[in-house]
């Protein structure tokens, strides 16, 4: 039962998307969706703020701020989604799980486990801008949005999560599982208006 | 948009011979590509760079258009989107649009367009017969004529008018197109691209900001490509274009043609509409046909340019009269002659530019006819080189020419009448500054007597904004440029850097002269305008229209605009208003400052609603929602319904069914002989944790939640603040401190709301966390006498699934072969059934392992409806009862309700008129003839009783064909409810014309001891 169980509905969903963002190398975009993290909502527990700071720099070395911003290292990061909350997310083969953060946060802080909740598409390229503005009524563009800042906000009417991983720009996309296919059409769309322009 | 081949160049030789008015030289066309288009099934050639009301001009093409109202014959009279007659229907089939204004439309290789509102012909319309009934056909006329039968409007008034006064008609197939979308936040938004927008642009641009420039045109330079002008040593379009090439060169601005910024919103949101077919791209080449834009600029400067004003006289409609602005872009911008034989109608000394680029395009100009008296030398100089007869205090006060300008007849200052044969009367009554776009936040305009228009007072600058320009009455060229740079100064907060050259300043003296008076001259020899005098010209409104609705007590410019429809329409009476409130400020004996101006709203000019729309149209009207098994659903046949925004298996066709029936009724006898499989993804599932998450759950739900037994599922039920059942669901107790409740899949988003206001608003002090994880974990219903023998093949090694360790309302947390999974012993069905749930991206592994593993007890997948047919069958509650009407007792909840502790909705629960004991309350109902058939939201009435609402007992709420009864089944809620068990009452269904005799029965149709749970 454990290949059956095991079988990868990440990759078999990639190549079944894998349409809507076909033409995406035409505009000089790079377009994935990214295999399964560990995802974890992280909801401090009233009153314990401080010890949740001080445990998390304790065993993670991570400054934790109360904000929309992204802290933390390549192996896990926090993105601020809303006061006093955070999604832990930290690569699903972590030497360091994630699912340690239970142990380490008993009585500071509310885990709960949303690896499966989200899907994650990465899109780089230079065009990646003009791609999220096409939905996303945030400006992302610098000085007003700073790289370790993070959006919760919408697009196309589906709720989504991005923060900025580097400058080519690379940004990821958290958007609920069940808008997958939905997310996609739009994502197709704004590709093709992104060829557009850059044909005139 | 039929623009659906590439640009092809033809000969140009052969083109050229084809158009009798192109000028040999000159214009911003693009002679070297021409392009040919069919107007009216002819085929005509053009060049590109033109407007299609420019190529008809060049073919000598004057009669375009039939009125709205009395079918007279029209033709071009401007050069932009102010246009009131040119109105044209493009493309055809599916790509057919109506009402495009000729003199804002790029033209592109095979355009077809064709003239509209005429029968059977432009050149022949029975519709002008109507022109013969003008007397009976005053503004309003419909107000007062079509009073009676009240029956005839919809079917016999409405079609007919619509038919006689419609514009052109929409394709009925669905749009073809689609439209882009793009959010720009920019640190400066110039809306328009003329003397003043360039110029602004520039000394921003090269100041670093980040410029978004627009101009609805789909050239840009604005009136610097229609005049002769110069700035510096250059003429001004070459100046313009020279900005336009720096622009073009820098990062950081960002310039957009056929961009018309068409409405300003809260939050300094602007919306421009941006078309993008019909330029260089062919059909092939291109996505989208429009794109909107949702710009949040830091500053906007307004640089929109104005409007000419027409003049009001008799028979001021004829093709062949045509503002004097238009006149002179067609023969500069477009190197077209729009006529052979000119005059000039002005009141103001811009009028008198026309004459020099007429002559310069070899029109002769016959006469220039000024309502001044006086002028000033230096505009007479304007007419020095010309053998014009110069007409000071004369009026034109007729015209004659059915199909285009035939004659005119002039009335000089002693009262003497001249007749001239023109062709082409060139019109100027002034300009109106543009400043729709400022008064869409409700900014007020104000009167100024200098330039004789309305305008934004200087003092009243909107936030943010800057109006400058021709938009600010800075007409001439020289005040234009610097109020653009001025305004970019205080944008960049530095001294404007850029140097302009010295530039051609000219003369805008003007007195208006609003309406024509019926006896003109100084010494009046009792000539009067003749005909009709029209103040909107889209409208068909004249100046009797305004005088007999003011004379009817319309007073307000408001009233007077939906009263004869002066100032509405696709051009919003952008070049007569003025002079339609002239006339009501003149008939008020009032200032035009206190009688105002009609409140512009957007959009400024009109928008498809697909551009609105975007990609949110048909499938994608709004997103979906599939849970993780939708593609093993799918392979099944499964027929899916609209949940919310969930898409849900309704039910699995099986081969040789041919009905919902019967896969439903074999699905839910499945579930009952053996064992089904349902997914319940769709579901809400909340997190719940905290300390005090039990207290908090106490606290929302009507019954005792805090005394649930970690590893047990407790059914509850939340009310909302007003006493009515909310919502209901489960809540599973995963730990001391941890609870994942449930809820119905429709009020997922709400009750998460609730919970959020509960906790934030009403108990802060509570330590309580919740997240939404329904989109985590996917779920599947095991139900059925075998759904043990089926699951513990699925789990059995992982979980012991013996009843002592798992009985009914057990709950658990297990790893399933390495995955987190959960089961818990609940049931919807009334059969023995479990629920296992997983990390949704194992969910469709889960499904069909399911579907696998229970084959040799024949497993069958069922959808919504046969979970609706077991659910009525055990008398469970769901959507249809938890309507927002019905209380926790009126659904049979009432024991639930906890008396010991404090709960949402328990006091105003208690309310006399909610505890009753009448309440319409939760029943079954069956028919009693075994074949007849019921449906939900029939009334159930007493036997006897006539069908009125005082009779009615109540309604069905849910009804089923259960394959246990025999027969359809019903959950309803009537008064007295359980009291009338046996009694039997009609079910009336005026809307299905149905009335079935029904007796009431228990709502639990299948084991009311609930054996089969346990079993």
């Amino acid at each position: 039962m454990r290949n059956l169980f095991f079988s990868d509905a990440i990759g078999e969903l990639n190549s079944s998307l894998a349409h809507y963002w076909a033409d995406a190398q035409l505009a000089g975009l790079n377009v994935t969706l990214l295999a399964p993290l560990n995802i974890n909502s992280v909801q401090v527990r009233k009153g314990k703020a401080d010890e949740l700071a001080k445990a998390l720099e304790q065993h993670h070395k991570l400054s934790l701020i109360d904000r929309a911003v992204c802290t933390g290292k390549s192996d896990m990061v926090f993105l601020g989604t809303g006061p006093g909350a955070w999604l832990a997310i930290c690569p699903a083969n972590s030497e360091q799980p994630i699912n340690e953060l239970a142990d380490q946060l008993d009585g500071l802080a509310s885990i709960t486990d949303q690896s499966s909740g989200y899907r994650l598409f990465r899109v780089s390229g230079v065009a990646s801008r003009s791609l999220l503005a096409r939905g996303l009524a945030v400006n992302l563009e610098e000085p007003e949005f700073n790289k370790s800042e993070v959006v919760v906000s919408s697009i196309a009417h589906i709720g989504v999560t991005i923060w900025q991983t580097d400058d080519n720009p690379t940004f990821i996309i958290g958007v609920a599982n069940s808008y997958c296919e939905s997310f996609c059409h739009w994502m197709s769309g704004a590709i093709q208006g992104v060829i557009q322009d850059q044909k005139v | 948009m039929a623009n659906n081949s590439t640009l092809t160049p033809k000969p140009a030789q052969s083109t050229v011979a084809s158009q009798p008015n192109r000028l040999a030289k000159g214009g911003q066309i693009e002679r070297s590509l021409p392009l040919s288009f069919e107007f009216d099934g002819q085929q005509l050639g053009a060049f590109s760079g033109d407007s299609l009301a420019s190529a008809l001009l060049a073919n000598d093409i004057k009669l375009v258009a039939r009125s709205f109202k009395y079918h007279r014959p029209r033709g071009i009279f401007s050069a932009g989107s102010e246009e009131p007659n040119a109105l044209m229907t493009l493309g055809k089939g599916k790509y057919r649009e109506p009402n495009c204004k000729a003199t804002s439309v790029e033209l592109y290789e095979g355009m077809a367009a064709r003239t509209q509102n005429a029968w059977p012909s432009i050149g022949f319309d029975v519709g002008a017969l109507a022109s013969a009934f003008s007397p009976f056909l005053p503004a309003g006329f419909y107000y007062k004529t079509f009073m009676w039968p009240s029956a005839f409007w919809e079917r016999i008034y409405e079609p007919i008018i619509r038919q006689a006064a419609g514009l052109g008609s929409a394709s009925t197939l669905p749009d073809p197109d689609q439209y882009d979308v793009q959010h720009e936040f920019c640190d400066l938004l110039i809306v328009g691209s003329g003397p003043a927008g360039l110029a602004a642009a520039i000394e921003a641009g090269r100041a670093g900001l980040r410029i978004m420039l627009c101009d609805e045109d789909f050239a840009m330079g604005g009136r610097l490509s229609s005049e002769k002008l110069h700035i510096g040593d250059q003429n001004c379009a070459e100046w313009a274009n020279s900005c336009l090439a720096e622009l073009a060169s820098m990062p950081n601005v960002r310039i957009c043609a056929s961009t018309a910024i068409v409405g300003r919103y809260d939050g300094c949101t602007y919306l421009g509409v941006q078309k993008l077919s019909g330029g260089p791209l062919s059909k092939a080449q291109q996505t989208y046909a429009e794109k909107l834009w949702i710009i949040v600029p830091a500053q906007v400067i307004m640089s929109t340019g104005a409007t000419e004003r027409s003049l009001v006289f008799g028979g001021n409609d004829r093709p062949g009269i045509m503002l004097a602005s238009a006149v002179r872009t067609y023969i500069n911008r477009f190197a077209v002659a729009p006529g052979k034989r000119a005059a000039i109608f002005t009141c103001c000394d811009d009028g008198w530019r026309t004459i020099n680029d007429l002559k310069a395009a070899g029109v002769e100009v016959v006469a220039v006819i000024d309502s001044r008296e006086t002028v000033k030398n230096e505009v007479l100089a304007l007419g020095a080189n010309s053998s014009a007869k110069v007409m000071l205090g004369a009026t034109v006060i007729g015209t004659k020419g059915w199909k285009g300008l035939r004659q005119i007849s002039v009335s000089d200052q002693q009262g003497d009448v001249s007749k001239f044969e023109v062709d082409l009367l060139a019109v100027s009554g002034g300009w109106n500054p543009n400043i729709a776009l400022a008064t869409h936040l409700g900014g007020k305009p104000i009167w100024c007597e200098e330039i004789s228009s309305f305008k934004m007072a200087s003092d009243d600058r909107v936030e943010n904004v800057q109006i400058v320009g021709a938009a600010a009455g800075q007409y001439s060229l020289g005040a234009a440029l610097n109020g653009g740079l001025k305004a970019a100064s205080l944008v960049t907060g530095i001294k404007a850097k850029f140097v302009l050259p010295k530039t051609d300043d000219e003369c805008f003296g003007i007195t208006p002269l609003w309406v024509l008076p019926k006896s003109v001259g100084k010494n009046s020899k009792g000539q009067k305008s003749r005909g009709k005098a029209f103040v909107d010209l889209q409208n068909d409104v004249t100046n009797t229209d305004i005088d007999l609705a003011w004379r009817e007590g319309f007073k307000n410019p408001e009233h007077i605009k939906r009263y004869t429809t002066m100032g509405m329409g696709t051009d919003q009476g952008r070049t007569g208003t003025v002079n339609g409130l002239a006339q009501i400020a003149e008939a008020n004996n009032e200032p035009m400052g206190l009688t105002g101006n009609i409140t512009g709203r957007p959009p400024y000019v009109p928008v498809r609603l697909g551009t609105i729309a975007g990609l949110h149209r048909g499938k994608y009207f709004r997103p979906t929602r599939r849970t993780s098994a939708h593609e093993a659903a799918t392979e099944l046949d499964a027929h899916f319904v609209e949940t919310g925004e969930w898409l849900r298996p309704q039910w699995y066709t099986k081969a040789g069914e041919t009905n919902w029936l019967q896969s439903v009724t074999r699905e839910a006898e499945a579930v009952r002989k053996s064992v089904g499989v349902c997914d319940v993804s769709t579901l809400g599932k909340i997190d719940v944790q905290g300390s005090d998450a039990a207290e908090f759950l106490n606290r929302v739900y009507i019954n005792n939640m805090a005394g649930v037994a970690v590893n047990k599922v407790r059914y509850g039920v939340m009310l909302r603040e007003d006493g009515f059942v909310m919502d209901d669901g489960t809540a599973a107790r995963f730990g001391q401190n941890h609870f994942v409740i449930s809820t119905t899949t429709a009020n997922a988003g709400k009750i998460m709301q609730h919970l959020y206001y509960c906790h934030q608003v009403l108990w802060p002090e509570l330590d309580v966390q919740m997240i939404s994880v329904t989109e985590q974990w996917a779920q599947y219903a095991i139900a059925g006498p075998n759904s043990a023998k089926a699951m513990k093949l699925l789990v059995g090694d992982y979980l012991d699934l013996s009843d002592e360790a798992f009985g009914f309302m057990a709950c658990a947390e297990f790893s399933l072969d390495g995955i987190p999974a959960r089961a818990f012993r609940v049931s919807f069905s009334g059969e023995r059934a479990y629920e296992i749930a997983v990390p949704a991206q194992y969910g469709q592994s889960i499904f069909n392992q399911l579907l696998s593993l229970g084959k040799e007890w024949d497993i069958t997948p069922y959808g919504t409806d046969a979970l609706a047919v077991l659910r009525i069958e055990k008398g469970h509650v769901s959507g249809p009862e938890l309507v927002g009407q019905t209380t926790a007792k009126d659904l049979g909840f009432g024991g639930m309700m906890s008396k010991k502790k404090d709960f949402i909705g328990r006091v105003l629960a208690g309310r006399a008129a909610l505890i009753e004991p009448d309440r319409p309350s939760l029943v079954g109902v069956r028919p009693v003839l075994k074949d007849d058939r019921f449906s939900s939201g029939a009334q159930f009435l007493p036997v006897g009783s006539s069908p009125v609402a005082d009779n009615c007992l109540g309604y069905i709420s849910s009804v089923a064909y259960s394959p246990h009864v025999g027969s359809w089944i019903g959950l309803g809620l009537i008064a007295g409810g359980s009291e009338r068990i046996g009694e039997k009452v009609r079910a009336y269904d005026p809307v299905r014309n149905k009335d079935t005799l029904v007796e009431i029965v228990s709502p639990v149709f299948i084991d009311p001891k609930g054996a089969r749970l346990r079993a």
